[in-house]
């Protein structure tokens, strides 16, 4: 996929993250389309670029969910470095490397910001939720990428 | 080159740096007191979230009329009940305040305001924004509820709003009393705390009942009004079953919320009215014969902090 039809894909889910933010978060298991934005971003942006991305995407994201300002801009900058690090040491042009990539890094991004925030992780939010709500992103966001390619490029 | 390969050496110092910047930044905000956090909240939600936040409002104010309606019409006629039986009473009651020499009642006035609560799993859900006319002047902390009952605290200004904390708070204190429960010395008193299970919807704890003295479950509990934080007689909760008796000498009841934070759509903040001028009797002999006297006397062991 063009870089600028991924770019495309990323407006269009943070467009609707926080266009349905309410919505999101009252599902256990819905798909967290902020995460997405910021992994698929890391992807096309060098290492800095793609912290400021979440750096910023965490003010906003905070400011929303009256969460703790500090860390979750921390938490979203911290997971944009790491993302383009990493697409840096494994990138291939294995259509495989996207999915698994979006899959494992908004598992892991779920259960950081719940607990930064100050709630409980339950095992379940483990081993259940995070997964579901990590492959519900990984497949809006494939759907999307989709989606684009055929009506727009 | 951003997309495939591995950058130069010199960009990847140039990314570390910002790295580094953006660490530093970070870890300031993470240090921020609670009130400059919010400051810079109302400000993004003032301008880059403002179209989100009035989309998330009118979806809501569109998916609820229809049974927002219907539970204002029911609020109205129990509302109507409550007037019509208690009008007799405070007209009795100026009566009588008139005929003791004693000022009118003062019981402040109300602003109304929409509920923007902090968001499940990403958020605290335990705090809210208010959005309304009429909350420039308000002293804080002062309560906010509904016409069901009690539903959480105002602590400080938002932008033009005012944060606040739902009764689900850790740091939520409210002083009740048994509403219809008479006693010797006029009801039974104690202070109420949330507490939460496990899995469980959070409820509200009732500490220091007397150990002597049963609350029968369905018992309604309301506000004292001591400290002038919360209005007195606002309906804080029902009394749902014993939970433990503490050292022998006091007890504790589970007690159902008369509102969920759910629930809380639009809410009335109040504005305590001024206090009035408090004299006091001068046991000490120390000629301070009233609050500014006795606050203005530093040495005084009955001396008072100004304010509510």
């Amino acid at each position: 996929m063009r870089s600028g039809g991924r770019w495309v894909v990323i407006g269009a889910l943070l467009l609707l993250h926080f266009g349905f933010h309410p919505m999101w978060t009252r599902w256990t298991v819905g798909p967290d389309l902020l995460a997405g934005g910021v992994l698929l971003g890391s992807l096309l942006l060098r290492a800095g670029q793609a912290a400021i991305l979440g750096f910023v995407l965490g003010l906003l994201e905070a400011s929303m969910a009256l969460g703790p300002l500090g860390p979750t801009m921390l938490v979203l900058a911290t997971a944009g470095f790491a993302g383009a690090w990493l697409r840096d040491i494994f990138y291939s042009d294995s259509g495989r490397f996207v999915p698994i990539f979006l899959f494992l890094g908004v598992w892991i991004l779920q259960i950081v910001l719940t607990s930064i925030a100050g709630n409980p992780v339950p095992s379940s939010l483990v081993l259940l939720w995070g997964p579901g709500s990590a492959a519900l992103t990984t497949l809006v966001c494939w759907a999307l990428e989709r989606f684009v390619e055929v009506f727009l490029e | 080159m951003t997309y495939l390969g591995v950058p130069p050496k010199g960009r990847r110092r140039t990314d570390l740096v910002i790295a580094g910047v953006l660490l530093v930044v970070g870890g300031l905000a993470s240090g921020l007191s609670r009130e400059r956090q919010s400051r810079v909240e109302a400000i993004v939600r003032g301008t880059a979230l403002y179209p989100f936040l009035q989309i998330h409002r009118a979806s809501a104010e569109r998916m609820q009329i229809a049974a927002r309606a219907s539970r204002l019409q029911a609020e109205r006629d129990s509302l109507v009940q409550v007037a019509s039986r208690y009008r007799v009473l405070a007209g009795q009651a100026l009566a009588l305040r008139s005929d003791a020499g004693l000022d009118s009642l003062r019981l402040g006035s109300v602003s109304a305001a929409e509920v923007y609560p902090g968001r499940p799993r990403v958020g605290d859900p335990n705090v809210f924004v208010l959005q309304g006319a009429g909350l420039g002047d308000l002293d804080f902390p002062v309560g906010v509820f509904t016409g069901a009952g009690l539903v959480g605290v105002a602590r400080g200004p938002y932008g033009r709003g005012v944060r606040g904390e739902f009764w689900t708070h850790t740091d939520f204190r409210v002083s009740v009393i048994t509403e219809g429960l008479e006693t010797g010395e006029g009801g039974i008193r104690g202070m109420v705390r949330p507490t939460r299970r496990e899995d469980e919807q959070p409820v509200l704890l009732l500490d220091g009942a007397p150990f002597q003295t049963d609350i029968p479950p369905g018992t309604v509990l309301v506000t004292t009004g001591i400290a002038g934080v919360y209005p007195p007689g606002i309906p804080v909760g029902t009394v749902r079953a014993l939970a433990d008796s503490e050292a022998g000498w006091m007890k504790s009841y589970i007690v159902e919320p008369a509102v969920r934070p759910e629930d809380a759509g639009v809410v009335l903040v109040w504005q305590r009215p001024d206090l009035p001028e408090i004299f006091f009797p001068d046991p000490e002999g120390t000629g301070a014969d009233s609050l500014s006297d006795l606050v203005n006397e530093p040495d005084s062991a009955t001396a008072l902090a100004p304010g509510p």
